[in-house]
């Protein structure tokens, strides 16, 4: 095996390593912010509905 | 910097996450329902299983053991431990797909066998797989206490005991969600702590001065590491280590009950799919190679000899703080302690629902309800971990890669009847029990007849993997009768599924 060979290997590894976890963490962040949007749309359906119930048990 | 103090810090600091994410899952989840403690209520998306999959694969034995292979073989070390490792997990992707479309309200593996080939079978499986789990978690606490023990000089057994305790209590309040959560967070820290010090190790060490070093090993026959294969790629020595890597791998991922939970937690099959192939092949392989590379590459080039420092637990972390000093030491560290704990809680997570669903629920209290059983599932998981803590105190100076390789022996016999009898109808239940008794005896045969140490491993590692395989076909020309796969379709698990069961 050449230098030449030797370094593309070591290099080609890394590039490839990286580029999965990569991959992975960038989805990962798209999926948690998802999560969060649809927790925080819950939320105010729900205290949206809490006012609701509220104000038909004063009336 | 390196003293017990911040070892115990570190532990500390760690386990206060861990545990608080569990927490909080377990305060937004509705946990006592058995099919959220234990599949995750079935809903996960992508990302976060192929992450989970990656950081559960990535341990102790894919960072020291590729680096001690890339020590022995040179260049062809680190990509004979990946592809050997990775085999078994590009096999495990059919057939958790094939389960899912089979048996799509199944949660365990056992649960498939038992009602293919029946309770004996099933029970066999039962006890592999339970002492699948307890083997692979004993080997991540002995790995980070190793590690701990050799970087702060913490006490082997009490970091042991922690260890196992800590990643128990998580699996403990949170179940398969809390393992995933966490992964999660582990690959990050995993990710960040690979792909900051490793390329400055390469960057210290020089790829030119590693191959260099690597051509003096290979050519200069009088070297006391001399390896004439140190360069080729494709060695037949190298070659021989990844086939028993691929039997090795092989029990380790078709008995280990929390990849058929995470795969039973994925959104949708194309999810599962798509995860299982990217956080084993894109993302996971080329870390042992790595690994291998830079441990091995960077042990020649530092000069080291095996008499100076102990190839099978001591090279990477050595390595680790002899270029990057304590900073190296702490990162390294971080690393074995984020990955024994992952795969540590996510074998943890398999075993709940075994005991729960396969024990419990069937042999100990079948009226239970669904309260009863999470309450049990959480309860047995402490008592696993205590266990698993108390087994790793015993293994202080043992070999991680000789009971790695033993380990093939033991747990690749089953693998042949798992897998035929996902496709084969004439796979009778008989002769799959015989087929593993075979397996398994001739491999110890082997290994305990054989005198020669460089072959009886290897020879009693695919004995145990093939002899099976062999005995099963064999057998299929004479067996009349056929299972009905769609008796399978119709199987209703005890506990309810919710809106993810179908």
């Amino acid at each position: 095996m050449s230098l030449e060979t030797f370094s593309f290997f070591y290099y080609f590894v890394f590039i490839w390593g990286g580029a999965g976890m990569l991959f992975i963490a960038v989805v990962l962040i798209r999926e948690m912010l998802q999560m969060g949007k649809k927790a925080d749309d819950m939320e105010a359906e729900l205290s949206k509905a809490k006012a609701i119930g509220s104000e038909e048990s004063t009336i | 910097m390196t003293g017990q103090l911040t070892g115990y810090l570190i532990l500390l600091v760690f386990a206060v996450i861990l545990i608080g994410i569990s927490a909080l899952i377990n305060k937004n989840n509705k946990l006592n329902r058995v099919d959220e403690l234990l599949t995750a209520g079935r809903g996960i998306p992508f990302g976060f299983i192929a992450a989970s999959v990656f950081v559960a694969w990535v341990w102790a034995g894919s960072l020291m053991g590729a680096g001690e292979a890339g020590i022995w073989y040179g260049v062809s070390g680190g990509f004979n431990y990946a592809w050997g490792a990775a085999l078994p997990f590009l096999l495990f992707i059919p057939i958790a797909l094939r389960i899912r479309k089979i048996m799509p309200k199944s949660t365990t593996f056992i649960e498939f066998i038992r009602e293919r080939f029946g309770a004996r079978l099933a029970n066999t499986f039962l006890v592999f797989g339970i002492c699948l789990v307890l083997y692979v978690c004993v080997m991540q606490a002995v790995g980070i206490a190793y590690a701990f023990e050799y970087t702060f000089g913490l006490n082997f057994k009490i970091t042991a005991f922690l260890a196992s305790m800590l990643f128990a209590s998580f699996i403990a309040i949170a179940g398969l969600r809390g393992s995933i959560y966490n992964s999660v967070f582990q690959f990050f820290v995993i990710m960040l702590v690979v792909f900051v010090t490793v390329p400055f190790i390469v960057k210290e060490l020089g790829v030119a001065h590693i191959f260099e070093s690597l051509n003096i090993i290979a050519t200069d026959a009088s070297h006391p590491e001399h390896n004439a294969d140190a360069l080729n790629f494709f060695s037949t020595a190298g070659l021989r280590y990844g086939l028993s890597a691929v039997v090795i791998a092989m029990g380790q991922v078709l008995l280990s009950q929390s990849y058929y939970s995470t795969a039973a937690s994925a959104k949708s099959t194309k999810s599962l799919f798509w995860a299982y192939l990217i956080g084993t092949v894109v993302a996971w392989m080329p870390i042992p190679i790595i690994f291998g590379n830079v441990v091995g590459g960077g042990f020649h080039a530092l000069g080291l000899t095996s008499g100076d420092v102990p190839v099978d637990s001591g090279a990477a972390p050595y390595i680790f703080q002899l270029v990057l000093g304590d900073f190296g030491a702490v990162a390294f560290v971080i690393l074995i302690l984020m990955t024994g704990i992952t795969t540590g809680g996510n074998g943890l997570a398999g075993l709940q629902a075994m005991f729960t669903l396969d024990l419990y629920k069937r042999y100990i209290r079948r009226d239970a309800t669904e309260e009863q059983q999470t309450k049990f599932g959480r309860m047995i998981i402490l008592v696993a971990g205590a266990v698993i803590g108390f087994a790793a105190t015993f293994l202080d100076g043992v070999s991680l890669l000789m009971i790695d390789i033993f380990s093939g022996i033991l747990f690749a016999a089953p693998a042949a009847a798992l897998i035929l009898g996902l496709w084969l109808d004439k796979i009778n239940s008989k002769v799959a029990f015989a087929s593993i008794i075979i397996g398994l005896g001739s491999g110890l045969a082997a290994f305990a007849l054989i005198s020669d140490d460089e072959l009886n491993w290897f020879v009693g590692n695919m004995f145990s993997l093939i002899l099976p395989f062999i005995v099963l076909l064999v057998s299929i020309p004479f067996t009349k009768e056929r299972f009905d796969y769609n008796v399978l379709s119709n199987y209703e698990p005890s506990h309810d599924l919710g809106k993810g069961g179908a």
